[in-house]
């Protein structure tokens, strides 16, 4: 019960979590990556990969349905999976704050959005209505939303897109937590509001040192973002690594595939057909054993469906699923166009 | 139309026709609950049995013989006679088959009547739909059984009468649910789209809409006709509804009440017909309204 | 608040006249007030969607549509085909006046430019199976070869890289990118001249974007269309568009060449949008994590 120091914050280890009964679907089947204290990680995956419920996990926010059903997630050491009811809700208050995509259905409609706020920081902080109340505007303030004493008594569907989210890293932030668990948060949202919002998760861990898990479908905001990247498909980790490190030289053909297909504007006035990936992310419902990029992949082999999608080393700097990484395997991205070359 | 059989078995003989039928029932009922399959069974039952009175009756239900007058159940009359020795069974289904076709008639005849001009209100707006609205509001509000009072006194007593009434009041909630269907459909991407295609009104309204907008007015239908059900055997029970010698089951419950006291099976059966009636469509439509949880994973 | 720079005046990239002509469209909508104001007979003011737009797109190209929500460009496309009614402004198609067209010639010009919409989970009927849709999108407007339906849905299909066998298929049983594939069908088989790509890949996976995008490519090359291509993404607009026009607040604040805007933008916008764009080259090149 001590509050062990350790060298991780939030360790995923070898993550499982199925629908229904008798193992009929796991959504994530073996997941394991980590957070430090203070550093920002990205999760990045499309459709199906399992990155939004491997982050629910942490907070046993799971549908209906759902349970982990292998591996431990620790969080300072201490496994969150064995929590009692208030070491979770400890948890959920002091430990970790987690924004979602969506940020009207995250506020109710009819309540002020500085009383909600202000009720977060009356149950996790336990202080009285006034004090509450203005360390709220303190809040609005710092998550730099304007005339925060006015906006204290706003309807959430007075506010913008990007006000509201704002208000919802207010309350994720409230408590201070350790670490900030942000699921599409700027998905929603208008490019130019994304940029904003995204400056200020990072001015936020720049002052407080607060962890932040960055989930996204876009490798582009996870590039801006975050140190190290978590690169997610079809319920596995397929690379892991410092973000430089994995966009420069991918240890994995569906990063390496990913990067060489993904629009990107500097193609302006060179007309290119993309190099597409053929075919499409897994169904839900199929549990198909070994790599589940493999039916995509251009480097295919008949050892890849009996694959352990184990991470390892592989010779780079950061840890890959795909054990015939090598040299020449994946290419590396070859240069694109850019602005010095129109 | 066009390629829409590319997945069913090549047509060949009844035993496919049997096949792909029974396949098609087992899907349709695969996601039921049981609430829902007990009250199709129930009320499946009643309606079976009450279609097929002609056959399954075991007198004719007219047929006088006071000196059977009043005897209780036995074999001959599983449910004893009436005060003129007419088989209280017989009486009862036959009575309960005019009762359930009028009961679907006026009910569908409102539904369709109604849906049609709800679809339309919701669709073009404007004048349609505040002549709609308005009529719709009036049969609401018109007190019911006025009304009915009122169109017998022209068409004299009788199930006629009855009829005519629930469905000038009936439309008026289907139009109700067609319409706000329709206003929330008329905005769904492939309602635009058909506009954006160029397709006439008439083509996005019957071919593109309406398979949607039926659904919640056939659902809501379910309870309709326990409540219309239940309205023709009141006013039955009042003496408006069909009169002597084939009454309907409002007619029956009323002509044994003198006898309650020792001749009890007059009203008993009639009156449990109606009650498993409206048991089983309550069933019927609290399954259909439990059902549809969707459990989407993104 | 604007750099003071006019849109460019927008030049035809080839020569002869233009498929879609634009010009001075305005689009108002009232903004609801108060109950006080309403009393107090206060003027209502309107909210300008769409504020004086004008541009041109060529037979064969694709234009892109840019800006961020609320920006109009939606309200734009929509006015084309008169979905919404235009306030002001003349709009051409083929040198035809939109906005005078009524009944049969509206539906004939719509078949001209279809569009496809943004979510894959609702522009197509539920209740009807795809080729069903395609196909009645072909008989409505009697296209040749739609007598033959199964011929007629499997050639459709198979320029959309869908294997016929998924005629039979209601849309549910298909993923987002396969039914946008639909969906983009169901606007060819009315032999259209110009499509219109509403937020047409905005909701699809990143890798099925892709696919899509090259698809539009291929439409404009074999078949010679022109695509009126509106994204919020400029990336994604980068890569299909010929000419690009950026819109801000209902107003078209620049427009020219997708090279000429994205590479040497003018326009303050253009160069904010840009900025806050998020590109993966960028961050490496600045250093990921700063």
């Amino acid at each position: 019960m001590s509050a062990g120091r350790s060298d991780t914050l939030l360790s995923v280890e070898n993550l499982e979590i199925t629908l229904g009964r008798h193992g009929a679907w796991s959504p994530v089947r073996n997941v394991t990556f980590d957070v430090k204290p203070g550093e920002t990680v990205g999760i990045v995956g499309e459709s199906g990969s399992g990155k939004s419920l491997s982050c629910r996990s942490v907070l046993r926010m799971l549908p209906p349905g759902m349970r982990v059903t292998g591996g431990r997630l620790l969080f300072d050491g201490r496994d969150i999976l064995r929590f009692g009811r208030g070491e979770l809700q400890a948890l959920r208050r002091t430990g970790v704050g987690m924004v979602f995509q969506d940020p009207f259905s995250s506020l109710n409609p009819t309540y002020r959005v500085g009383s909600q706020l202000a009720e977060v920081l009356r149950i996790s902080a336990g202080l009285d209505h006034r004090a509450a109340r203005s360390r709220a505007i303190e809040l609005l303030d710092r998550v730099e939303i304007a005339d925060p004493a006015r906006r204290f008594s706003s309807y959430p569907g007075e506010l913008s897109g990007g006000m509201r989210q704002r208000v919802m890293i207010a309350m994720a932030i409230a408590a201070a937590p350790r670490l900030l668990i942000a699921d599409e948060a700027t998905t929603a949202l208008d490019v130019t509001t994304q940029a904003q919002i995204l400056k200020l998760l990072r001015g936020l861990r720049d002052e407080s040192g607060m962890a932040i898990l960055l989930v996204s479908h876009d490798i582009g905001v996870v590039a801006e973002t975050c140190e190290r990247i978590v690169v997610m498909y079809g319920g596995h980790v397929l690379e892991a690594g410092p973000t430089a490190s994995v966009l420069r030289t991918p240890g994995h053909p569906y990063t390496a595939a990913l990067l060489r297909s993904i629009p990107t504007i500097a193609s302006a006035g060179h007309p290119r057909r993309l190099a597409a990936i053929p075919g499409q992310p897994p169904e839900p419902g199929g549990n198909l054993a070994g790599c589940p990029f493999a039916p995509r992949c251009e480097y295919r082999q008949d050892a890849c469906e009996h694959l352990d999608m184990q991470l390892s080393p592989a010779g780079r700097d950061h840890d890959t699923a795909c054990p015939f990484a090598g040299p020449g395997v994946p290419p590396v991205p070859g240069p694109l166009p850019t602005k010095a070359t129109s | 139309m066009g390629s829409g059989s590319a997945l069913a078995p090549a047509a060949g003989g009844p035993a496919s026709l049997a096949a792909r039928l029974a396949g098609r029932a087992r899907r349709l009922t695969a996601g039921w609950n049981i609430e829902t399959r007990m009250g199709v069974v129930i009320v499946g039952v009643l309606i079976l049995i009450s279609l097929l009175a002609p056959l399954i009756s075991p007198a004719r239900p007219d047929t006088i013989s006071i000196l059977d007058a009043l005897k209780g159940p036995s074999l001959a009359h599983p449910f004893g006679t009436d005060y003129v020795g007419r088989d209280v069974l017989s009486r009862t289904l036959y009575g309960a088959r005019i009762d359930l076709l009028v009961v679907f008639t006026v009910t569908y005849i409102g539904l369709i009547v109604g849906g049609l001009a709800g679809m339309l209100a919701g669709y073009f707006g404007g004048w349609v739909d505040s002549l709609v609205g308005r009529a719709a509001d009036s049969a609401i509000a018109f007190p019911f059984i006025i009304l009915v009072l009122v169109v017998i006194t022209i068409t004299g007593s009788g199930l006629r009468g009855i009829g005519i009434g629930i469905i000038l009041v009936g439309w008026a909630l289907y139009a109700r649910l067609a319409r706000s269907e329709m206003l929330s459909l008329r905005e769904e991407q492939f309602m635009i789209a058909t506009r954006s295609l160029g397709y006439s009104h008439w083509r996005s309204i019957f071919r593109h809409a309406l398979p949607n907008v039926i659904r919640s007015s056939l659902i809501y239908s379910t309870v309709d006709i326990l409540v219309n059900l239940l309205v023709i055997a009141a006013m039955s029970y009042l003496g408006f509804g069909a009169q002597e010698p084939s009454p309907d089951l409002g007619g029956l419950i009323a002509s044994g009440q003198p006898y309650l006291l020792n001749a009890w099976w007059i009203t008993t059966l009639p009156g449990i017909f109606v009650v498993l009636f409206g048991f089983g469509i309550s069933l019927i439509g609290d399954g259909l309204s439990h059902g549809d949880v969707s459990v989407g994973i993104r | 608040m604007t750099s003071g720079c006019k849109p460019e005046r927008d030049q035809a990239a080839s020569a002869g006249e233009p498929l879609v002509a634009v010009e001075g469209l305005v689009k108002l909508y009232p903004v609801r007030q108060s109950a006080r104001d309403r009393l107090l007979r206060v003027p209502a003011r309107e909210q300008r969607a769409v504020s004086g737009v004008s541009f041109e797109v060529m037979r064969g190209e694709i234009l892109g549509l840019a800006g961020g929500s609320g920006s109009g460009k939606t309200t734009t496309a929509r006015c084309l085909t008169r979905l919404v009614e235009p306030d002001e402004g003349t709009l051409r198609f083929d040198g035809r006046d939109i906005r005078a067209a009524r009944g049969p010639e509206l539906r004939e010009l719509r078949r001209r430019m279809p569009m496809v919409f943004q979510d894959p989970y609702s522009s197509l009927n539920p209740r009807i199976r795809v080729g069903a849709a395609v196909l009645e999108a072909g008989r409505v407007h009697q296209r040749p070869g739609s007598d033959d339906g199964r011929q007629f849905v499997a050639g459709l299909f198979e320029r959309v890289q869908l294997s016929a066998g998924l005629a039979g298929r209601y849309p549910r049983d298909l993923s987002g990118g396969q039914r946008q594939r639909v969906a983009i069908a169901r606007a060819l088989a009315v032999g259209p001249e110009l499509l219109i790509a509403d937020e047409a890949v905005s909701a699809l996976d990143v890798s099925i974007q892709v696919q899509l995008l090259n698809l539009f490519l291929e439409l404009r090359d074999d078949l010679g269309l022109s695509i009126l291509f509106i994204a919020h993404q400029l990336a994604v607009i980068a890569e299909v568009a010929d000419r690009v026009g950026i819109m801000d607040s209902g107003e078209l604040v620049e427009i020219g060449s997708t090279q000429d805007v994205f590479l040497r933008p003018q326009h303050s916008y253009t160069q904010q949008l840009l900025a806050a764009n998020p590109d993966p080259q960028r961050a490496l090149a600045g250093d990921a994590g700063s």
